[in-house]
C-alpha cells in the first residue's frame, strides 16, 4: 500500500466524492478507535492541578521489561540508565555485587526461553526525508498552544466553542503559507463537518489500511505525547467549569492527519512507510550484563537494607514497647516527607505519628471564599459530589469588612495594571511611569526578600487576622456539604483506615501538608497528591471539625469506636518547604489544655529545625544519601558543621530559586504497617508510610482499601518518578531555566514545542548530570498475615497484576509467622 | 592623544551605563540560584562579564572603530548567551539567527563610519557628532539609511524583528538582560548621533514612522500571543518603536527615560516570567452602555486637567503641530484610562473621587520624573521639537481607535462576522510566529545536556 504523490493527488480529487455518496462512516467505530488507540498516552493535568503519575500507564498490561522495549521504541526514550552509570554504583557500593552476581545467574538461566514481542515500527518514516513530519509537528505545537490557552491571550482563537477540527478548518484556508496552492485550498474547503467522518477520511487518503489504523493513530498521538496526553485530561473533564471550551483525541488526530496530507503535498517529499515488524528480544552482547539486570540489582540491594531494619525490629523490642503518646497523637499524609518530620517530632516528644492518605478520607471539593471555582481536594481516582465551602469565623466576623477593603483595592490596582498594560495606546506610557517601581521591586526581591523571612512572624499576624472555618455542614446555602450519616461514615473509614479506633490522646493533630515556593509554576507538584495537588490543611481542618461534632462522636460510638470526651480533634498543615507546622484554630480548645498546646507547639518548632537539618544533609553531603540509616545519621561523621537555618527558609521566598524543596524524589518503598517497625532509622525522605493494624481489620476491608487506593497511587506517583529521571526530556518538562509558560496550564521550552509533561529537571537532579537519587521501581512493604494479602490479590486482578508483571514488588511481613516473605 | 579623546563620557553614555548595570548586577545575583547545577553556570558568567565589559567599552568609547568592534562584540557574547547549550538544536539557530541581523547592523554602521571617515575625515565620535549636519545631501542621506538599519536591526524593528520573535529559547535571565539592554543599542544610536537626523526634516518623520509602524503591528501581536515570554518579546518591539517615534519626534529625553524605565519594567517581567496570575477577587460592576459612556466621558474631562498637571510638571509645552504633542495625546489617554478602570470596578461612592485623585497623583509624579530625566540628559543633549505634519496626527489614528473599542469590548474580534475573526487572527498571529527551524519541533529534539 505505498503511496506515491500521483496516487495521492488522485485520491484527494476521487475520495472526498467517494465519501460523500458513501454515508456510512460509523462513527462509533472511530471513537472506539480512537478511544482504544490513546492508551499509549497517559493523562496530564493543567500545572495548578498537577499530581505525579506514571506517564506510562498504557504500557501497564505488559511485563515491565517488555513495556520499557515498546516505549523506547514508541517514543525514542531511554527507560533505564546508561551502563557506565550502572557500573559506578556497583564500584561505589550503592549496587550489591552479591545481589547483582546472583541476578545475572538467574537471568542466564531465564535467557533460553526468551520472550517476543512483536510491533510494527514506527512508520512515520518520513522522518528520513525531513520537512513532512516536522512540519505538522511545528504546526500541531502552534495550533495547539492558541487553541488551549484561555487566559494569556487577550485576542485568542476565534470560534472556539465550536471545537477544535472546526477553528482549524477556518484557520488554515488563511495560513499564509498555503494562498498560493488553490487546489489545496478547495481541499480543505470541501472537508466534512464531523470529525469523525474527516479522520475516517484522511485514513482512507493516507492509504492507512483497515489492520494498520489503530497503530497509525497510536503513532500520531505518540509523536507529540505531551499535547496528547493533556487533551486526554482534558477530555476526561468534559464540561469542568475551569474551562471555557472543551476539546477530544478524535478532533486532534482528524487535524494532525489532516495536516500530514496538507504538507505531503507541500513538500512532495515522501517516503513510503516501511511495512516490517520489529522483533524485540532479550538478546544482549555476550558478557554483558543487561541494563535491566543492574537496575534490578540496585533495587533489591536497598530492598535489603530496608528489610534487615524492619526485621531488626520485627525481633528486637522495639516492636512490642508500647508508645507514649501522652502529649499528643498527630496524623501525616503517607507522603514520603512525611517519614523525616514524624522521625523528628518522635525524637523530641511525646507524640505518637500515624500515616494515612492526606485527604484524611474526605472525598469532597473545597471552595475558598475568594475564589471562583471549587478545587478537588482528594485523590483523581475519586470524583467528588461532596464540596466543602470556606466561611469567616464568627470570632473575626468583625475584622472582615476591613480585609475584604484592604483585598478590593489591591485587587484595583492588579486590575488597572491590566488594563493599562493591555491596550494599544496606554502600555508605552505605562511602562515608563511605572518602571521605577519595577526597579525597585527587582531590587528588593532579589537582594532584600531574606527581610521578609526575617520579618514573618509579624506579617503572619496581621495577615491571620481574619480566620476562615470550614463548612462542612449539609444546608440551604450549602446543598453539596455532607450530611451526619456521610460525615460519620467518612470519618470512622478515616480512622479505621489508619487503624486508630482506641487509645486516643488529648489532641489528635489531622496535619496535611503544602510547599511555599515563589516563582514557581510546577508549585503544584510539590503539593499534597492526595488532594489533587492542592495543600492539604483544608482537609485536615474539616475532618477535625467533624470528629469534634459530639454528635458525630456517638454514631461513632455506636460503631465501637469511643472517643474520650477529653479528646480534642485539631487541623493543622506542614509546610514541606520550610518544615513549619501550623495548628489551626486554637483557639476552640479549652484554656486549660492551652499550656500543653503551647508545649506541644514549641516542641514542633524544634522538631522542625532537626528536620530542616536532616533534610538539607541531602544537600551538602552525597554520601548520606546512598543509603537508609539503622539510626539517626551523624552529622560529625560526615564533616558538617553548621547549616543555615535562615537559607533554607528563605528558599520559599526566593524567586530565583529552582529547587526550593525535593518533593517526593527518591521514594523506593511503601510500607503499610506499625510505625514501631520502622522507627528510629533515618529513611532519607523516602518511604511512603500508611499505618495499618492488622489486628483490628479482621476481615482485611481496610487493607484491601489500602490496596487498592492508596498503593495503586504510590505506584502512579513511583511512575512518574521513575520516567521522569530515566529520560526528562521525553517524560519529563527539561530544564525550569529556558520554559515559557503557556496560558495558565502548561509550560513549553523555549520558542515553542511539545507541551512538557512531567517533572522538571531541577525537582530531581542536582545539576545537569546527576540524579540526586537514582530512580527505583516502588517495594511494598505490607504486614499482615500472608493468607489475607493473598486472598485480596486473588479478588483483585488487577493489583495482583502490578507485581506479576514486576511494575511493584511485594514483601509481606507476615506476624503470625513473624518473618518477612518476598513475593516478587 | 589624551584620555579625553578615547572617552567620550556625557550624561547620555552615564545614563545608559548606569542601567545596564542595575539590571546587569540583579541579574548576576539572580542567575546565582536559577542556573545553579547548570553545566554552563560557569560559561554563562564569563560570556555576561565579556558582554559588560563590551556594552560599557562601546557606550564610553569616542573612536567610531572601536565603538562598532565593541558594539558588535556585546551582540555576539550575547548570541552565546542565547544559545547557552549547543546541544540543542532550536537554541543554536536562533542564536545564530539574531547574530545575523547583529552582523547586518555592524555591516550598516561600517558603512555609516566609513561615509563619515570620508567625508569628515575624522573617526572621534564627538567631532562626527559636531559635524554631521554639514554632510553633502546625498552623502548625509546615505549615512542616515546605513545609520537607521543599524537602529532597527538593534531593536528588533520591523522588518528586522524576526531574530527577537525567535529569542526565548534563551535562559530566563539572559531575556531580562537583553531585554533591558542591548535590545535598546538603536535608540543609544540614534540619540549619539542626533545631528545627523536633525539635520532634514524627512529623516525625523521617516524614523517616526518606522517606529509607530512596529508600535502598533506589535501591540495586536501580543494580543494573540498565549505564552508568557511571547507576549513580552512582542511587548518589547512594540515599546522599543515607541521609543524610537519619541526619538522621531525630536524628544530624547523622553526617549532615553523610556528606554531605561522599559528596561526595568521588561526586566522584572522576565524574571518573574514563573508567576501564575494573581487571583482576581473583585469582579467588574456589570454598567449598562450609556453608564459606560458616561464614565468614559467623565474619565476623558479628568485626564484633561491630569494632563495639565503633567504639562506643568514635565515642562513639555502642548502646542498643535509641535511634535511634542503626540506624546502628550499617549499620556492623555493613558491618563483617561487609569481614571476610567477605577471608575469602572470600584463599588464606592467615592469612585469618582478616587478617579481622579489616582489619575491626578500619577499624572503629578510622572511629570516630575520626566522633567528629572530631561534635566540631565539635556545637559548634553537638546530636545529637537519641530512642525510637524498631518500625517503624523493620522498615524495616531489606529492606536485611539482601538484603544477606544477596547474599552468597550476587550476581545475585537469577537465584534467581527466569523469569517472575518478567522481572517484577521491568522494574518495577525500567523505573522508573529517563530519560524521552524528555531522552534523544538519533536518532543527529542529538546536537550538540556550538552556532550562531553
Amino acid at each position: 500500500m505505498e503511496i506515491t504523490l500521483e496516487k495521492l493527488d488522485k485520491a484527494l480529487k476521487t475520495e472526498r466524492r467517494k465519501f460523500k455518496s458513501d454515508s456510512s462512516v460509523n462513527k462509533s467505530v472511530v471513537k472506539a478507535l480512537v478511544a482504544n488507540a490513546s492508551s499509549i498516552v497517559n493523562t496530564a493535568p493543567p500545572l495548578k492541578n498537577f499530581i505525579a503519575d506514571n506517564p506510562t500507564k498504557g504500557f501497564e498490561d505488559h511485563d515491565f521489561l517488555e513495556a520499557t522495549k515498546l516505549i523506547e521504541k514508541y517514543f525514542k526514550a531511554k527507560c533505564f540508565q546508561d551502563r557506565e552509570q550502572y557500573q559506578k554504583l556497583v564500584a561505589d557500593g550503592e549496587i550489591d555485587p552479591e545481589i547483582l552476581r546472583s541476578l545475572t545467574e538467574k537471568y542466564k538461566k531465564e535467557k533460553s526461553n526468551t520472550a517476543e514481542i512483536k510491533i510494527l515500527a514506527p512508520n512515520l518514516n518520513l522522518r528520513s526525508s525531513g520537512d513532512t513530519l516536522d512540519q505538522v509537528n511545528n504546526y500541531t505545537n502552534q495550533f495547539c498552544a492558541g487553541f488551549l490557552d484561555e487566559t494569556e491571550s487577550v485576542w485568542g482563537m476565534p470560534q472556539r466553542e465550536k471545537g477544535f477540527y472546526y477553528v482549524w478548518k477556518n484557520l488554515i484556508v488563511h495560513d499564509p503559507k498555503f494562498t498560493g496552492d488553490s487546489k489545496l485550498k478547495s481541499w480543505l474547503g470541501s472537508l466534512p463537518a464531523s470529525p469523525e467522518e474527516s479522520l475516517s477520511l484522511a485514513l482512507t487518503v493516507l492509504g492507512v489500511a483497515e489492520d494498520d489504523k489503530l497503530e497509525y493513530l497510536r503513532l500520531s498521538l505518540s509523536s507529540l505525547p505531551g499535547w496528547a496526553s493533556y487533551i486526554k485530561w482534558r477530555e476526561a473533564h468534559e464540561h469542568w467549569d475551569h474551562f471555557k471550551y472543551d476539546v477530544n483525541l478524535l478532533e486532534y488526530l482528524a487535524v494532525r492527519l489532516h495536516l500530514e496530507i496538507v504538507f505531503l503535498k507541500m513538500f512532495k517529499s515522501y517516503v513510503p512507510r516501511k511495512e516490517e515488524s520489529v522483533t524485540i528480544t532479550r538478546q544482549e552482547k555476550e558478557g554483558e550484563i543487561p541494563v535491566h539486570v543492574y537496575q534490578e540489582a540496585l533495587e533489591r540491594t536497598y530492598q535489603k537494607q530496608l528489610t534487615d531494619i524492619i526485621e531488626t525490629n520485627l525481633i528486637g523490642e522495639a516492636n512490642s514497647q508500647a508508645v507514649d503518646k501522652s502529649l499528643a497523637q498527630m496524623i501525616f499524609c503517607m507522603d514520603v516527607r512525611s517519614e523525616g518530620i514524624r522521625r523528628s517530632i518522635e525524637s523530641v516528644s511525646t507524640v505518637e505519628t500515624l500515616g494515612a492518605a492526606g485527604f484524611f478520607g474526605l472525598p469532597v471539593s473545597y471552595k475558598k471564599y475568594d475564589e471562583e471555582f471549587a478545587e478537588d481536594t482528594c485523590p483523581v481516582l475519586i470524583k467528588p459530589v461532596h464540596k466543602i465551602e470556606e466561611m469567616v469565623h464568627p470570632k473575626t466576623l468583625d475584622k472582615f469588612a476591613d480585609f475584604q477593603f484592604t483585598k478590593s483595592l489591591n485587587d484595583l490596582l492588579i486590575k488597572t495594571y491590566k488594563s493599562l498594560k493591555t491596550n494599544v495606546g496606554t502600555s508605552f506610557i505605562f511602562a515608563e511611569a511605572a518602571g521605577i517601581l519595577y526597579m525597585a521591586m527587582m531590587l528588593s526581591k532579589t537582594f532584600f526578600s531574606k527581610m521578609k523571612v526575617l520579618f514573618k512572624d509579624n506579617n503572619k499576624k496581621s495577615k491571620d487576622k481574619v480566620y476562615f472555618d470550614a463548612n462542612v455542614d449539609l444546608s440551604a446555602s450549602n446543598p453539596s456539604g455532607l450530611t451526619l450519616k456521610e460525615q460519620v461514615f467518612f470519618s470512622e473509614t478515616a480512622l479505621r483506615l489508619m487503624g486508630l479506633t482506641k487509645n486516643f490522646s488529648e489532641f489528635v493533630i489531622f496535619t496535611g501538608h503544602g510547599s511555599t515556593t515563589e516563582n514557581n509554576p510546577y508549585a503544584a507538584a510539590l503539593d499534597c497528591g492526595a488532594c489533587a495537588g492542592q495543600h492539604g490543611g483544608d482537609n485536615a481542618k474539616a475532618v477535625a471539625k467533624i470528629l469534634n461534632n459530639p454528635e458525630v462522636r456517638k454514631e461513632i460510638a455506636n460503631n465501637g469506636i469511643h472517643i474520650p470526651e477529653n479528646t480534642v480533634f485539631l487541623g493543622a498543615e506542614h509546610d514541606t518547604t520550610t518544615d513549619e507546622i501550623e495548628i489551626y484554630d486554637i483557639d476552640i480548645v479549652d484554656p486549660e489544655k492551652r499550656q500543653r498546646i503551647d508545649m506541644l507547639k514549641s516542641k514542633l518548632g524544634i522538631a522542625a529545625t532537626i528536620n530542616r537539618e536532616s533534610r538539607e544533609l541531602t544537600n551538602v553531603s552525597a554520601k548520606v544519601n546512598k543509603k537508609l540509616h539503622t539510626g539517626s545519621v551523624n552529622t560529625e561523621e560526615l564533616g558538617i558543621d553548621e547549616i543555615d537555618h535562615d537559607k533554607i527558609i528563605f528558599k520559599s521566598q526566593d524567586w530565583s530559586e529552582t529547587r526550593p524543596e525535593w518533593g517526593l524524589t527518591g521514594n523506593i518503598a511503601f510500607f503499610i504497617g506499625a510505625r514501631g517497625l520502622l522507627k528510629g532509622s533515618d529513611l532519607r525522605n523516602r518511604v511512603f508510610m500508611h499505618s495499618y493494624d492488622w489486628e483490628g481489620d479482621t476481615e482485611g476491608s481496610a487493607l484491601e482499601t489500602i490496596m487498592s487506593a492508596p498503593m495503586v497511587v504510590t505506584q502512579c506517583i513511583n511512575g512518574q518518578y521513575y520516567f521522569s529521571s530515566m529520560d526528562n526530556v521525553n517524560f519529563g518538562s527539561g530544564s525550569k531555566i529556558t520554559h515559557n509558560v503557556v496560558g495558565d496550564f502548561g509550560v513549553i521550552q523555549g520558542n515553542s514545542s511539545d507541551l512538557q509533561t512531567g517533572l522538571t529537571l531541577q525537582s530531581i537532579f542536582k545539576d545537569d548530570e546527576t540524579l540526586l537519587y537514582n530512580p527505583q521501581r516502588l517495594c511494598v512493604y505490607i504486614q499482615a498475615p500472608l493468607s489475607r494479602v493473598e486472598d485480596i490479590l486473588d479478588r483483585n486482578a488487577n493489583l495482583k497484576n502490578l507485581f506479576t508483571r514486576n511494575w511493584l514488588y511485594l514483601k509481606v511481613i507476615c506476624p503470625i509467622e513473624n518473618k518477612i516473605i518476598t513475593i516478587n | 592623544m589624551n584620555l579625553g579623546s578615547l572617552f567620550l563620557i556625557d550624561t547620555l553614555a552615564i545614563t545608559i551605563s548606569a542601567l545596564v548595570a542595575v539590571v546587569a548586577l540583579i541579574v548576576m545575583q539572580y542567575a546565582k540560584n536559577y542556573l545553579h547545577g547548570d553545566q554552563k553556570q560557569g560559561a554563562f558568567y564569563v560570556k555576561l562579564s565579556a558582554l559588560l565589559a563590551s556594552t560599557w567599552l562601546m557606550l564610553l568609547s569616542n573612536n567610531i572603530l572601536v565603538f562598532i568592534a565593541f558594539f558588535f562584540l556585546a551582540n555576539y557574547f550575547l548570541s552565546l548567551l542565547m544559545i547557552h547549550k549547543q546541544a540543542w538544536g532550536a537554541a543554536k539557530e536562533a542564536g545564530g539567527m539574531a547574530l545575523g541581523y547583529f552582523s547586518l547592523g555592524a555591516v550598516a554602521l561600517l558603512s555609516f563610519a566609513g561615509i563619515c571617515y570620508y567625508s569628515l575625515g575624522t573617526l572621534s565620535i564627538t567631532e562626527i557628532v559636531q559635524n554631521l549636519g554639514a554632510l553633502p545631501k546625498n552623502l548625509s542621506i546615505l549615512a542616515f539609511v546605513s545609520l537607521l538599519v543599524a537602529a532597527l536591526a538593534q531593536c528588533s524593528q520591523i522588518p528586522f524583528h524576526k531574530w527577537l520573535l525567535s529569542s526565548m529559547n534563551s535562559p530566563t535571565p539572559v531575556s531580562a538582560l537583553m531585554h533591558a539592554g542591548l535590545v535598546n543599542g538603536g535608540g543609544f544610536l540614534l540619540v549619539r548621533f542626533h545631528t545627523l537626523i536633525t539635520s532634514e526634516p524627512s529623516f525625523m518623520v521617516t524614523i517616526f514612522f518606522a517606529g509607530i509602524i512596529s508600535a502598533f503591528i506589535a501591540s495586536l501581536w501580543s494580543f494573540t500571543q498565549n505564552t508568557v515570554k511571547a507576549k513580552l518579546v512582542c511587548s518589547t518591539i512594540s515599546q522599543m518603536g515607541f521609543m524610537i517615534a519619541q526619538i522621531g519626534l525630536g524628544l530624547f529625553g523622553a526617549a532615553i527615560s523610556h528606554l531605561c524605565m522599559h528596561g526595568f519594567f521588561k526586566a522584572f517581567h522576565f524574571l518573574a516570567a514563573g508567576s501564575t496570575l494573581t487571583k482576581e477577587y473583585v469582579k467588574k460592576v456589570p454598567l449598562s452602555l450609556p453608564s459606560k459612556l458616561f464614565r468614559f466621558a467623565f474619565s476623558l474631562a479628568v485626564a484633561y486637567f491630569a494632563l495639565q498637571i503633567f504639562i506643568s510638571q514635565s515642562h513639555i509645552a502642548f502646542e498643535w503641530f509641535s511634535s511634542s504633542s503626540i506624546l502628550l495625546l499617549f499620556v492623555f489617554m493613558s491618563l483617561a484610562q487609569v481614571a476610567y478602570t477605577v471608575s469602572q470596578h470600584l463599588r464606592s461612592s467615592f469612585v469618582f473621587a478616587i478617579a481622579i485623585f489616582t489619575s491626578f497623583t500619577v499624572s503629578f509624579l510622572y511629570g516630575n520624573m520626566i522633567h528629572l530625566f530631561e534635566l540631565f540628559l539635556q545637559q548634553d543633549t537638546q530636545d529637537y521639537i519641530y512642525h510637524i505634519t498631518i500625517w503624523q496626527y493620522f498615524a495616531l489614528v489606529p492606536f485611539v481607535g482601538v484603544w477606544f473599542a477596547m474599552n468597550f469590548k476587550q476581545n475585537l474580534l469577537e465584534a467581527l462576522p466569523e469569517g472575518l475573526q478567522f481572517k484577521l487572527y491568522s494574518m495577525i498571529h500567523s505573522s508573529s510566529l517563530s519560524p521552524l527551524k528555531v522552534n523544538t519541533v519533536n518532543r527529542f529534539d529538546y536537550n538540556y545536556k550538552e556532550a562531553k
